[in-house]
């Protein structure tokens, strides 16, 4: 098949670290990172590092103040015509509700449909495929703009840190008692992180107020493999990254940078060398952004594309932070210096629990 | 093609009975939790269906399925357990809707396409506009569509696997898949 072009732009990040896309990623580009230590106090009485906001938040409030965000980019006239779809990409929504038992409350499909009200969007629909929603949901939005179902579709992300999901993560031992260092030798577990982000995909470059990207889509394979641990061989990242290149018609040496998962857990970052050397791109520069956000799970994807947005418009990379030494069995070229040159186009890759793989490509617009 | 399976009786008895009936005999079987138990009787039902030729390319499947409660049924089970201080991995990898396609996967050595989406109902327009542009890209030959939606003893299911260039592939078809099932939280 040959290659199918969408529009994405209108990106923006509410984080620990900042308000808008730009903020977000200017406290990137210092080295900033949202995650702190003894941010998040468990249930052993541990105090564990998380980055998350100095207030409790309300997932309706954050995700609300996101997408006002990126409509705020948007020519409303072309948005709204009426062929918009919202998609939520979300795992555990307000799953703090389930602490009074309260099941519709905790629904995710009801913030979904709130949300998509505030969009004007004439259908909504939750995407939760555990760590890959957010790569998962802006493909999904591409194949129904390329085929002619929507116009414009907004996505847009968010979990937050909660006790449910601090206790299952630690109960697999996968809690790290320091910030998270991605690809590291002494990596040690995530840091969680909670955050909203949203971006907007659409038909028309024209319905962006400032010039978009262009999204030529992904794809996504499963490993087949084990429902909480990553394939030893990266089966699936490896499909996935395959099929993604083929079906853009480009090879693995049209790639600028990798914008990888690296959650910082000793067999997701070691999966994922086995994955690039495969493909051979171990020498393609790799960046986990998970050291700056922490694992924001349903928002992750999302986020982490919007930060790789900004690379692409000011022609940066950030650094991997919490990486100095080599931690993996095969080699990666990891970020450890800002990395400042033309970019033309960078592969995001996402992997997660129940065997999911998912990976995309974003390039300057019409080159 | 199209396995389904509707209220009327409890998902223990309809799973034990069709478990037994159909020598499934998977011992990860038992690790599930109902939602996984449900979805996976029923993709078995539909793959064992498959022509020689379809079985072969079983591989590059997309599997898609849908519901209404997420993995609310495993969600509860999880936070009673933090709150008594024993939150165990054997729930807690349960409580993301998706696992449940990553079972199906595993069990039929299944690489293709993934997606779950949460809807309050079956979201038929969306699944059969998805599963099209799986056809339409390449990206599957035949997709695994569905409805498996499971909280206490309320559930509803419905599988079925569209190939490409089939007839079957119309919302109409999908709509009479999706005519037995229904959201389960607000019912």
């Amino acid at each position: 098949m040959g290659r199918s072009v969408t529009f994405i732009g209108a990106e923006n990040i509410i984080s620990p670290l900042g308000t808008t896309a730009e903020e977000n990623y200017s406290k990137v580009l210092a080295g900033q990172s949202g995650i702190q230590e003894g941010r998040f106090l468990d249930r052993d009485g541990d105090l564990m590092p998380a980055s998350t906001f100095p207030e409790k938040q309300s997932i309706h409030k954050l995700l609300k103040s996101c997408i006002e965000g990126s409509l705020a980019g948007l020519n409303r006239e072309e948005f709204d015509n009426g062929r918009t779809l919202f998609i939520l990409s979300s795992t555990k929504g307000d799953i703090e509700k389930l602490k009074d038992r309260d099941l519709p409350a905790a629904s995710l499909q009801q913030l979904a449909d709130q949300m998509g009200e505030l969009v004007g969007a004439g259908k909504s629909i939750t995407v939760s495929q555990a760590c890959i929603s957010g790569v998962l949901a802006m493909i999904m939005a591409h194949d129904l703009v390329v085929a002619g179902k929507y116009d414009s579709v907004l996505v847009a992300g968010s979990d937050l840190v909660s006790e449910f999901v601090h206790a299952g993560f630690h109960s697999l031992f996968a809690i790290s008692g320091k910030p998270c260092r991605p690809y590291d030798k002494d990596r040690n577990g995530v840091s969680l992180g909670e955050a909203a982000a949203s971006v907007v995909i659409s038909k028309n470059a024209s319905t962006f107020k400032s010039e978009p990207l262009d999204f030529l889509g992904g794809t996504s394979s499963n490993d087949a493999n084990h429902i909480s641990g990553p394939s030893r061989t990266g089966e699936g990242l490896v499909r996935s990254v395959t099929k993604t290149l083929k079906n853009s018609g480009l090879t693995s040496a049209d790639i600028d940078f990798i914008n990888a998962h690296g959650t910082a857990t000793t067999f997701n970052d070691e999966m994922e060398s086995i994955a690039f050397d495969r493909m051979e791109m171990n020498t393609t520069p790799l960046i986990s952004l998970k050291g700056y956000f922490g694992h924001t799970l349903g928002a992750a994807g999302i986020i982490e594309t919007a930060i790789s947005l900004q690379s692409l418009r000011t022609n940066s990379v950030p650094v991997n932070i919490g990486y100095t030494e080599e931690g993996t069995s095969k080699t990666l070229n990891i970020v450890t210096d800002t990395l400042e040159k033309p970019l033309k186009r960078f592969l995001k890759t996402a992997s997660g629990f129940g065997g999911c793989n998912a990976s995309c490509i974003i390039q300057q617009h019409e080159l | 093609m199209l396995a389904s399976a509707a209220e009327g009786c409890s998902p223990k008895e309809f799973l034990r009975e069709v478990y037994k009936d159909m020598s499934i005999d998977y011992v990860k079987f038992h690790k599930m939790d109902l939602l996984c138990k449900i979805g996976v009787v029923l993709s078995d039902a539909l793959i064992r269906e498959l022509s020689l030729d379809q079985k072969e390319a079983l591989e590059e499947m997309a599997v898609v399925l849908n519901n209404s409660t997420s993995s609310l049924h495993s969600d509860v089970k999880h936070q009673a357990s933090v709150e008594e201080g024993q939150s165990s991995p054997a729930i807690f990898v349960y409580t993301l809707p998706n696992i449940v396609v990553g079972e199906i996967c595993i069990k039929h050595k299944i690489y293709g396409e993934n997606l779950f989406l949460v809807s309050d109902a079956p979201a038929t327009e969306l699944l059969s506009d998805y599963a099209a542009s799986l056809f339409a890209t390449g990206k599957a030959k035949q997709c695994m569509v569905g409805w498996v939606d499971a909280l206490d003893d309320k559930w509803s299911a419905s599988l079925a696997i569209i190939q490409e260039g089939s007839t079957e592939n119309s919302i109409n078809s999908l709509e009479g898949i999706f005519s037995e099932a229904q959201g389960v939280l607000n019912n």
